[in-house]
């Protein structure tokens, strides 16, 4: 018996310093962002529930940090983990290097049915886009992750994220069914695009 | 002998019986003798005691049974059978065995008083089974004639009638059930027995027995025992006294635990961390059962009982369970302050983050906090020390960068902190908190970046810092100055030696022994806090810097004099002075000068050198012994002497020089 919430699922967030992996974090648990007006949130465990699937989540989020000089303390923190959010960041061609290596380490290291997630964010700087959205597509559905490019800025695809990690979970889903594997986060974008934008209309108004 | 019981033993092949003599009764053989168990009252010693107040209980065996066998008894609880007897483990696993069936342990009491041995077997039917070997056994019964035991002059029979039930044949060989189990205590009908074990204390009344084995079948009323939980589990010591009084079979759990690690000659190891949670998850479910805890704050109240057993079982039995394996904790403790005492000269900017201490304040408060750790001594609040830290820390973060500014700074505190015995209070951690709140929980995280920054400064290489490797191999190589020995004060080291002496002696017996050990990491431990201490955060750093700026002035050539500014450093080496006082005792409460640490005393340590130690010139400064008063007397005797001397204006020329140079 623990004191835990029952289907408590432990998510790591990983990936380079400065793709926004507190941000996205922030604005999944408290529809929060903090720009240049700097917030206080030093690091957390962001703790959010979730209903899906007929099921309550409980997501426990773990910050990391990104630094390549604390890569080999990552291993403490993703232990025991049902989920890995690998972030990089859409204008930064190295940070989606540094996130190609955390699948790889992940792939290597986490468990068997560890859902990994590869989040291409700051969406929003479009302009300034140095990682092609194909590629990383490519690149996701090449190893099975689940794919989307967010903007914790924005607040675009971020509830979408964790609902699919959310559906995934082993304990939603006692095992995965292969078709859908595949196709996972690929299929769906450009339905999810329109429901975003759906939002968005709604609260312009 | 009755003829009844005459008549049962002869049913049992596995009868056993043992003669004790009364008038020297070897207590110490009967325990180890591994078909009985006595239980004496906690008070008493061995040796005090007079055999009509010993209270016996015995114990179920199995003999030859090569691993721990599982059981499910008729009523669904789940155990575990160690072949040794004289196991804690499997004593506590019986214990609450027999606690979960009060109404036959009553039954059969009522039988033995009567003497009347058949009708036991007949009624006694609520027991263990072991579904994979064999269904009929049955918890056996330990008959102890109290009544005997007061007729000193004759041996003392003690009767032990086997579980087997008059099924001997269908027992295979392996499993041969001989003593043990019911706690029988009773005492000739006319009088009552004081009833003295686990803190309980409660007179058995043989009319009437309402002793600490009684169970309400029914507990007369749930709801008012939830309002007195609800009113007790507020307080700590409150919440002991209501479990003692209202659920006395929790209490009595957890009271034999901590005797049982008390009283364990082995040293407790990563299984007993692992036992001890379980059994708080246990007992949780017991108040459960009893108490209808419910509402949308039931899990908060599980926490606190959580918390409270924990408290209580953490607090009983700290010294013994702290040091898991006293050597290698011990040796590990040493090597990371170590470790820490050679990385003073890591600040924070080597850690390449732009977060900066903007507030002191802060960074003291998480210090303190974090310092707190080695204070407290249950798990839970340990752990929330470091969340206290994190937080407070958290504070003056000016970021949006979460983890990725937040752990370079944490780790610089940590770093600066000095934590007494970090690595094996995070190994206590790790053993004596239920896993799932470490992986889980909030406490959990915080604990995750408490154990990765330890182990990030356990493998600090140059290349994880934003620092010059030769400066940093520069830094790290140099032994401190101040050898343990230096600081050693002559009453530790004194004491040290002579706990070491006599922990040698071959007079003194082993648990003897072990608690002069133990006494002697206690001192050692307070000592390297204390060293630690003193050498990172007072001299170590004032020497190596000034060793650095040795060369810095050794390589200075061709300066340029600047009389004009002399004044103004003498003004500055008046409040150097005053600073180096400060620096030197540790005891005003006065923070240090980092200005004077890092530029101006170097400097008068190389002055003093090179220059005032006129009846040795040649000689370098002796580090060893140098004081505050020494230092101070001779820079006041110089600059009266040499005040118009033009080799002296020449040298805080050239300490002015080198400042700018520096810039």
């Amino acid at each position: 018996m623990t004191f835990v919430t029952p289907n408590a699922s432990k998510i790591v967030i990983l990936g380079d310093s400065g793709v926004g992996k507190t941000s996205l974090a922030l604005r999944f648990t408290h529809n929060e962002f903090h720009d240049l007006e700097l917030s206080t949130v030093g690091a957390k465990c962001f703790t959010k529930s979730v209903h899906v699937a007929d099921k309550d989540v409980h997501f426990s989020i773990w910050d990391t940090a990104g630094q390549e000089r604390f890569q080999s303390l990552a291993p403490i923190y993703y232990r025991n983990s049902r989920a890995a959010i690998i972030v990089y960041d859409i204008t930064q061609k190295k940070s989606f290097h540094e996130a190609e290596r955390w699948v790889d380490e992940m792939k290597r290291h986490g468990d068997e049915d560890l859902v990994i997630a590869l989040i291409g964010n700051k969406s929003d700087l479009n302009e300034y886009r140095e990682v092609k959205m194909k590629v990383a597509q490519e690149y996701a559905l090449k190893n099975n992750l689940i794919f989307l490019e967010t903007s914790a800025k924005t607040g675009e695809h971020v509830e979408d994220l964790f609902m699919k990690i959310a559906e995934m979970l082993p304990s939603v889903h006692a095992k995965i069914p292969e078709n859908l594997d595949h196709n996972f986060g690929i299929v769906s974008i450009s339905k999810l695009e329109e429901k975003e934008k759906r939002k968005e209309k709604k609260n312009c108004c | 002998m009755s003829q009844i019981e005459k008549e049962t033993l002869s049913q049992n092949t596995f009868f056993q019986n043992f003669e004790i003599n009364v008038k020297n009764p070897d207590f110490k053989s009967l325990v180890s003798n591994p078909l009985v168990l006595l239980l004496i009252p906690r008070q008493e010693e061995i040796n005090k005691i007079t055999p009509s107040s010993i209270l016996l209980e015995s114990h179920i065996l199995i003999q030859g049974q090569q691993d721990p066998t599982q059981f499910i008894t008729s009523n669904g609880i789940k155990g575990t059978l160690f072949k040794d007897a004289t196991n804690q483990k499997s004593h506590r696993e019986f214990v609450y065995l027999f606690e979960t069936t009060p109404k036959s342990i009553k039954t059969i009491r009522k039988y033995i008083e009567k003497q009347d041995f058949s009708s036991i077997f007949k009624n006694f039917v609520e027991g263990i089974s072991f579904p994979n070997i064999i269904d009929t056994t049955r918890p056996s019964i330990v008959y102890k004639s109290s009544i005997e035991f007061s007729e000193i002059e004759n041996p003392v029979r003690i009767c032990v009638i086997s579980n087997v039930l008059g099924l001997p044949s269908m027992i295979p060989e392996k499993i041969i059930s001989t003593t043990r189990f019911i706690k029988a205590i009773w005492s000739t009908p006319t009088q009552s027995v004081q009833y003295e074990s686990a803190g309980v204390r409660s007179t058995i009344d043989t009319e009437n027995p309402s002793d600490p084995l009684h169970i309400p079948d029914q507990p007369e009323n749930k709801q008012s025992l939830f309002e007195d939980f609800k009113v007790a589990i507020n307080d700590f010591k409150t919440f002991l006294d209501f479990l003692m009084k209202s659920i006395p079979q929790v209490y009595r759990e957890i009271d034999n635990f901590i005797t049982s690690i008390l009283s364990s000659s082995k040293p407790t190891t990563k299984q007993t961390g692992v036992e001890m949670v379980n059994l708080i998850n246990q007992m949780i479910q017991r108040i459960e059962d009893l108490v209808p805890i419910s509402g949308h704050s039931k899990s908060e109240y599980q926490s606190q009982i959580q918390i409270k057993l924990e408290k209580w079982i953490v607090e009983e039995t700290y010294d013994r369970i702290y040091y898991q394996n006293s050597d290698i904790d011990h040796q590990k403790d040493h090597e990371f302050a170590e470790k820490m005492k050679r990385l003073f000269f890591v600040e924070l900017e080597h850690f390449d983050t732009k977060s900066r201490l903007s507030r002191p304040d802060i960074f003291q408060e998480t210090q303190k906090e974090l310092r707190k750790i080695t204070e407290v001594k249950p798990p839970n609040e340990k752990l929330n020390c470091i969340t206290d830290a994190c937080k407070i820390l958290g504070k003056i973060f000016k970021s949006n960068e979460g983890a990725d500014d937040f752990l370079p700074v944490f780790f610089y505190v940590v770093l600066k902190s000095n934590i007494p015995r970090l690595p094996s209070t995070i190994e206590f951690l790790q053993f004596f908190t239920d896993e799932q709140k470490l992986i889980m929980s909030e406490q959990g995280y915080y604990f995750t970046n408490i154990f990765s920054a330890k182990c990030y400064i356990e493998n600090l290489k140059p290349e994880n810092l934003t620092i010059d490797p030769i400066s940093f191999a520069l830094y790290f190589s140099s032994k401190p100055k101040f050898s343990s020995q230096k600081l050693n004060s002559g009453l530790t080291s004194n004491a040290n030696s002579r706990l070491s002496q006599n922990i040698t002696s071959n007079s003194i017996p082993d648990y003897e022994k072990d608690y002069l050990l133990k006494q002697k990491f206690k001192i050692e431990h307070d000592f390297i806090d204390y060293e630690t201490y003193l050498s990172q955060n007072l001299l170590n750093p004032v020497i190596y810097k000034s060793e650095l700026a040795k060369k810095e002035f050794q390589n200075f050539e061709n300066p340029q004099f600047d009389l004009q500014n002399i004044p103004s450093f003498k003004v500055s080496l008046e409040s150097a002075q005053k600073d180096l006082l400060d620096i030197m005792n540790p005891f005003n409460g006065k923070s240090h000068n980092p200005k004077f640490n890092d530029y101006f005393l170097p400097k008068i340590i190389e002055f003093t050198n090179s220059h005032i130690n006129e009846t040795d010139q040649k000689s370098s400064f002796d580090f060893e012994n140098f004081t505050f008063d020494k230092i101070s007397d001779l820079i006041e005797k110089y600059h009266e002497v040499h005040k118009e001397n033009t080799e002296y204006k020449t040298h805080l020329a050239y300490l002015l020089k080198s400042q700018s140079y520096k810039k």
